[in-house]
C-alpha cells in the first residue's frame, strides 16, 4: 500500500512539475518582434484599451457612456492618477481631464465623438507617461545600480507597451509627413536600449531613453499639426471630436513644450482647449511649435555646454542627445524650410556635436551650438553681425539704421530700442520723466532705467538679474542691453566671432 | 522695363511653386501593394459560389491603368480580353504573372533607390506585400518555397542596412547582396506562374459560317525580354482544361506544379477574339522596357484626390494672391 502512495506522489509530483515547466516556457516565449517577454499586468492594460474603445463602436445596444466611464475607473484610473502626481501643478491632469470630459458628454455637453477621442487619445497620454515612468524611475534606478535583470524585465514592459499601444500611432504619423519614427523606434532605438541591458551600457542606455522619449515626443508634435491642418477639412459634425483628438494628443508634450516656449506653448493648449474648430489656426500652431522646438534645441545646446564646463561630460551627452532629438523633432520644419538636404546636414552636424560632446571639446562645441542655432533661426529667430546693418529676422533679411556694437568696456552688445523692436517684434517705449525704457513682448514688460544695475519685470525688481552693462545714452538714442533683455523676454543670445543669433 | 522684368520674376516664381506643390504624393499601406490587394479581391469574387464577374472586372478597371502604364499595353490587353471571354482561370493565371512582375519591379526600384533608405525599405516592404498575396500558390506549386524566399526577403531588408540617427544603429548598405537575394527570389518564383498572352488569330477574317471554330490557334507565351528571361515554363491548356478547375483559388490553389510547367500552351479563341480588336496583341510584351521609365509607383492612382483638390486650391490661391499683390505693387 506504502509502495502504490509512493507512485502515486512521485507521479504527481512529475506531473506538477512537467506542468509547471510548459507553462513557464509558454509564458517566457517571446511575442514579437522585439523579442521580449510579455508582462501579464501590462498586456492586460493594452486588452482593456482595446475593449474600451470597441465599447464605442457598438450599434445594438448604443455605447453608454456611464459604462465606458465605469470602465475607465475600474481599469485605469488607479494608474492615472499615480502619473498624474508627477504633473506639475496647474498643468492639466490626465485623470482629471479624461473623467471631465467623460462627464460633459454623459450630460449630453459634448458628444459621444469627443467622449472616444478623450479615451482612445487620454489612454495614449497614459501610456506614454508610463513608458516615460517605467523607464526613468525603474529601468533607469536597475541600470545605474549594476540590476540588470530588474532593467530588463522594465525596459521589456515599455516595449510591450509602444508595441502594444503607440506603434501604430507612429506610422499613422510617418504615412502622413513621410517621416521614419516608427523605423527609427524598431530597428535603431528599441534595439539600442535591449543591447544596452545586456552590455550594461549606463551611459548608453542614458542616451538611447532620452531618443526613445524624444521620438515619441516627435510623434505626438505630428499629431498635433495634423488635427491643426485637417480638423477646417472635415464636415462640421465631425469637427468636434477632431478638436478633441488635437487636444489629447498635444496634452502628451505640453509641458515639454512649455519648456521650451510657455506662451507658445499654451497658446495651441488653449486653441484646442477651446473646443472651437474655429480656433484652429494651422500656421499659427505651427509656428507655435516651431517655437517651442527651438526654445528645447537652444536650451538643451546651453545646458551640454554648461555641463562640460563643469568637467560632467557624461551629463553634456545626454543634454547634448536631447537637444539633437529635438532638431530631430523639428524634421518637417528644417525640410520645408531649407529641404531635405538641410536636415540631413542638421543630422549629421548632431552626431558631430556628440562625439565633440564626448571627447570634452568645449570650443568645437559652442561653435556647433551656434551653428545649429543658426539654421533654425532662419526657419524663426534673428541673426545679423556686430557693426553690420543687415539683420535677418525669420530667414528674412531686412536693413536697420542704427548698428548693434559692443562695448569695450564690459563686451556687452548694445541695441537701439528701434533693433531690438524689429529683430524681436517687442514694443519699446521710452519714458522720458524717470528716462527709463519699457520693452514689452508676449506679455512680460521689462523695465530698464539709464544708469541703473537692476531691472524690473512686470513691475518687480527682478532679482535673478545685475546688469554689468546698463542702458547708455549715445547721439541721443538708447542703447539697450542685448542678452539682459532677451533672457528677460524668454529669448537665448548666442555669440560667436562677431556673429549673434537670437532664438527662443 | 524693370516691371517687366519684376512681372517675369514673379511668373517664374510662382512656376517654381506649383509644381512642387501640386507632386504631393501619398504611398498608402506600406505593407501592401494595391495591385497585388487587386488581384485577392478579384479572385474572391471568381471563387464565390455566384461568379462576380461583374464585381471582378470593376476592381480590374481601377487598376487597369496601372498595370498598362507598368507593364505593357499588351497585358493589360491579354487581361481585358480575359475578362470579356469570363475565362476565370486565365483571369487569375495571368493576373498572377502581372504580380510576378510587380515584385519585379519593386525590387528594380528598390536597388535603384538603395541609398534612399526609407524609400528602398518601402518599396521592399511592398515587394513583401505582393509576395505575401502569391505565397499560397508559391507553397502549393512548390512546398517548402515560401519559407525560403522569406528569409531572402529578411536578407534583403538586412541588405539596406540602416541610416541610425546621430551615428546610433548605423548599417551600412549592401547593394550587391541585396540584388543577390531578390534576384533568388524572382528566379524562384517566376517559373511557377507562367503567362498566357492574348493572340490575334493569324488568318484571315472569320468566313461567312461564323459557328465553324479555328481548328488550332497556339500561343507561345514568352513575356519577358531576353536579359530578364529565366527558366519560365510555357504551359498548355485548352480552353476545356483551364475551366475544369473552376475553384482553383479557394481556399488554397489546387493547380499543381505539373500543371502549370506542361510545355505549351495554346488557347483556342472564341469567334469575338478573331475579330482583330486587339492592335497590341503581340505575343512578346516587354514589360521591363515599357515599364523601365515609370515611377516606382503609378502616381496618377494613388495621389489622394481630396488632397490633390485641396492643394491645387491652395496653388491656385497663391498665384492668384501673387497676381493680386503684383496689381497692386503695379508689376503688372
Amino acid at each position: 500500500m506504502r509502495r502504490i502512495l509512493s507512485i502515486i506522489l512521485s507521479l504527481s509530483l512529475i506531473s506538477a512539475s512537467l506542468t509547471f515547466l510548459v507553462s513557464s516556457a509558454t509564458a517566457a516565449e517571446p511575442v514579437n518582434q522585439f523579442n521580449i517577454t510579455v508582462d501579464a499586468a501590462i498586456e492586460g492594460q493594452i486588452k482593456a484599451f482595446a475593449e474600451i474603445k470597441a465599447m464605442f463602436d457598438t450599434k445594438d445596444p448604443a455605447p453608454v457612456l456611464a459604462d465606458i466611464k465605469a470602465k475607465y475607473i475600474e481599469k485605469f484610473q488607479a494608474g492615472a492618477k499615480a502619473l498624474d502626481v508627477f504633473i506639475k501643478a496647474g498643468d492639466p491632469k490626465i485623470d482629471e481631464t479624461i473623467i471631465a470630459t467623460l462627464d460633459l458628454a454623459i450630460e449630453g455637453k459634448l458628444n459621444l465623438g469627443q467622449a472616444k477621442q478623450a479615451i482612445d487619445k487620454g489612454l495614449q497620454w497614459y501610456f506614454y507617461f508610463l513608458i516615460k515612468d517605467i523607464i526613468n524611475k525603474k529601468a533607469k534606478p536597475a541600470m545605474e545600480s549594476g540590476d540588470t535583470a530588474t532593467a530588463k524585465v522594465e525596459l521589456e514592459k515599455a516595449i510591450q507597451i509602444y508595441a502594444g499601444v503607440l506603434q501604430a500611432t507612429a506610422a499613422k504619423r510617418d504615412s502622413k509627413f513621410k517621416t521614419t519614427t516608427q523605423d527609427l523606434l524598431d530597428t535603431v532605438v528599441i534595439p539600442a536600449l535591449q543591447a544596452d541591458v545586456t552590455k550594461k551600457d549606463v551611459l548608453g542606455f542614458n542616451l538611447h531613453r532620452q531618443m526613445l522619449d524624444k521620438t515619441l515626443i516627435k510623434v505626438f508634435i505630428l499629431a498635433t499639426l495634423t488635427y491643426a491642418e485637417t480638423i477646417p477639412t472635415k464636415p462640421v459634425a465631425d469637427q468636434p471630436a477632431a478638436v478633441t483628438e488635437g487636444y489629447f494628443f498635444y496634452m502628451s508634450v505640453y509641458s515639454y513644450l512649455k519648456g521650451g516656449s510657455a506662451v507658445d506653448a499654451d497658446y495651441i493648449k488653449n486653441a484646442y482647449g477651446s473646443g472651437d474648430p474655429s480656433k484652429i489656426n494651422l500656421e499659427a500652431i505651427k509656428l507655435a511649435v516651431t517655437r517651442a522646438i527651438i526654445g528645447k534645441v537652444s536650451e538643451y545646446g546651453n545646458a551640454a555646454i554648461a555641463k562640460m564646463a563643469a568637467g560632467d561630460l557624461p551629463a553634456a551627452q545626454v543634454y547634448a542627445m536631447e537637444g539633437n532629438m529635438f532638431v530631430a523633432a523639428g524634421e518637417t520644419f528644417i525640410k520645408e524650410k531649407y529641404g531635405e538636404l538641410a536636415y540631413t546636414l542638421a543630422t549629421a552636424q548632431g552626431t558631430q556635436f556628440l562625439e565633440t560632446v564626448a571627447a570634452g571639446d568645449i570650443t568645437a562645441a559652442k561653435l556647433q551650438v551656434f551653428g545649429t542655432v543658426k539654421l533654425i533661426s532662419g526657419i524663426n529667430g534673428v541673426n545679423f553681425k556686430i557693426n553690420s546693418k543687415t539683420l535677418t529676422v525669420n530667414g528674412v533679411p531686412q536693413t536697420v539704421e542704427e548698428l548693434a556694437y559692443i562695448t569695450p568696456a564690459t563686451s556687452r552688445t548694445l541695441v537701439s530700442a528701434k533693433f531690438l523692436s524689429e529683430s524681436l517684434g517687442a514694443e519699446v517705449k521710452w519714458i522720458a520723466a524717470s528716462r527709463t525704457v519699457v520693452i514689452s513682448k508676449d506679455g512680460v514688460i521689462a523695465e530698464l532705467a539709464v544708469g541703473s544695475t537692476t531691472v524690473k519685470q512686470n513691475g518687480q525688481v527682478f532679482e535673478g538679474l545685475t546688469l554689468d552693462q546698463p542702458v547708455v545714452i549715445k547721439n541721443q538714442r538708447s542703447f539697450i542691453p542685448l542678452k539682459a533683455v532677451a533672457d528677460l523676454l524668454g529669448f537665448k543670445v548666442f555669440y560667436n566671432n562677431g556673429e549673434i543669433v537670437i532664438v527662443k | 522695363m524693370t516691371k517687366l522684368v519684376k512681372a517675369l520674376a514673379l511668373l517664374v516664381m510662382l512656376m517654381l511653386v506649383v509644381p512642387n506643390v501640386i507632386l504631393a504624393y501619398s504611398y498608402g499601406d506600406p505593407n501592401q501593394d494595391e495591385v497585388a490587394e487587386s488581384f485577392k479581391e478579384i479572385a474572391v469574387k471568381l471563387n464565390a459560389s455566384s461568379v462576380d464577374w461583374k464585381g471582378a472586372s470593376e476592381i480590374y478597371k481601377v487598376r487597369r491603368a496601372e498595370i498598362a502604364s507598368h507593364f505593357g499595353e499588351s497585358i493589360a490587353v491579354t487581361l481585358d480580353h480575359n475578362f470579356a471571354d469570363k475565362n476565370k482561370a486565365l483571369v487569375l493565371s495571368n493576373f498572377k504573372y502581372v504580380l510576378v512582375l510587380n515584385l519585379d519591379r519593386r525590387f528594380e526600384y528598390a536597388l535603384k533607390d538603395i541609398e534612399d533608405y526609407a524609400k528602398s525599405k518601402l518599396l521592399l516592404a511592398k515587394a513583401k506585400g505582393t509576395f505575401g498575396v502569391l505565397s499560397p500558390y508559391v507553397e502549393a506549386k512548390k512546398p517548402g518555397l515560401e519559407s525560403k524566399i522569406l528569409i531572402a526577403f529578411d536578407a534583403a531588408l538586412e541588405a539596406l542596412g540602416n541610416p541610425g540617427l546621430f551615428g546610433v544603429g548605423e548599417e551600412s548598405v549592401n547593394p550587391q547582396e541585396f540584388e543577390k537575394q531578390t534576384s533568388y527570389i524572382l528566379q524562384s518564383v517566376k517559373p511557377l506562374f507562367p503567362y498566357t498572352a492574348y493572340k490575334i488569330a493569324a488568318t484571315p477574317k472569320p468566313t461567312a459560317a461564323p459557328t465553324k471554330k479555328p481548328e488550332t490557334n497556339t500561343v507561345t507565351a514568352t513575356p519577358l525580354p531576353a536579359d530578364k528571361q529565366t527558366a519560365t515554363p510555357v504551359a498548355t491548356a485548352t480552353p476545356a482544361e483551364v475551366t475544369a478547375a473552376p475553384m482553383e483559388e479557394t481556399p488554397l490553389p489546387t493547380e499543381s506544379p505539373e500543371t502549370s510547367a506542361a510545355p505549351v500552351e495554346s488557347v483556342e479563341p472564341g469567334p469575338e477574339n478573331s475579330s482583330g480588336s486587339n492592335e497590341d496583341g503581340n505575343d512578346q510584351p516587354s514589360p521591363a522596357a515599357e515599364g523601365a521609365e515609370h515611377a516606382p509607383m503609378e502616381r496618377s492612382d494613388k495621389t489622394n484626390p481630396f488632397i490633390s483638390v485641396l492643394i491645387i486650391g491652395g496653388a491656385v490661391l497663391i498665384i492668384g494672391g501673387g497676381v493680386w499683390y503684383a496689381r497692386k505693387k503695379g508689376l503688372i
